[in-house]
């Protein structure tokens, strides 16, 4: 039995978790090229640690329930 | 329905941050303010160190003995500094202000521009101003060290109240 972590009628849910997925990393990506680029661009107002964060997170969560 | 308007508000809300980003970083009136947070390191701003020539307190940071440091990390586009020193001395008197010049230990020490503000004259505090030009100051990656010193170097204390850097371009 495969094991789910949401039933079916929160699709709206897991729809919701795979946009924040690709959203999270990509911002991820994004943040962390500027910030090689220019550095202090991101990391002198905040830590983009917390998009790939987000962004495992709800990768977990995605496979799980897929 | 529910999947494109998810996905438009978070697109809105990715460009909205590097907006945002932009926006604080590139000031459109040209200054950015930092200010130090005293006995506390800051991603932009270090605290003044080494910690045993420093002493902390509520309201200010109590200097024991000099020279002590910090480190400003700033964008590339601001060339120029302005760092406002608060300050009081008692047994300890502000000599100056310096920007790393090269690798080595080598400081080009800037003497004081003391403004006296009436409020800050009241409560026995003096403010400094320091002007630097970022250009010629040395950096790693984009980090560059300032000394401050006193005279004598020990044997009194220096109070320090506030230190803010107006950068611009």
């Amino acid at each position: 039995m495969k094991f789910k972590l949401f039933k079916k009628e929160s699709s709206h849910f897991l729809e919701l978790i795979k946009i924040i997925f690709r959203f999270s990393l990509l911002i991820f990506i994004i943040l962390f090229i500027i910030d090689y680029v220019l550095p202090g661009f991101v990391t002198n107002w905040f830590n983009p640690i917390w998009f790939l964060i987000i962004a495992i997170l709800s990768g977990i969560i995605t496979i799980i329930n897929d | 329905m529910f999947k494109k308007i998810t996905f438009t508000l978070f697109a809105l809300v990715t460009v909205g941050l590097l907006l945002w980003l932009a926006n604080i970083n590139i000031p459109y009136g040209g200054e950015l303010i930092v200010e130090m947070k005293l006995g506390e390191d800051q991603p932009m701003i270090t605290q003044l160190g080494p910690a045993v020539r420093v002493k902390s307190g509520a309201e200010y940071q109590t200097i024991l003995e000099t020279p002590v440091y910090f480190d400003l990390r700033s964008m590339p586009w601001f060339t120029q500094a302005q760092i406002r020193l608060v300050y009081q001395e008692a047994g300890l008197e502000l000599a100056g202000l310096g920007g790393q010049t090269g690798p080595g230990w080598g400081y080009d020490l800037q003497k004081p521009l003391v403004f006296n503000d009436l409020v800050l004259a009241k409560e026995g505090w003096q403010e400094a101003i320091f002007n630097f030009d970022l250009t010629k100051i040395y950096q790693q990656k984009n980090i560059r060290r300032f000394l401050l010193a006193t005279d004598p170097i020990g044997g009194g204390e220096l109070k320090i109240k506030n230190l803010k850097i107006i950068l611009s371009r």
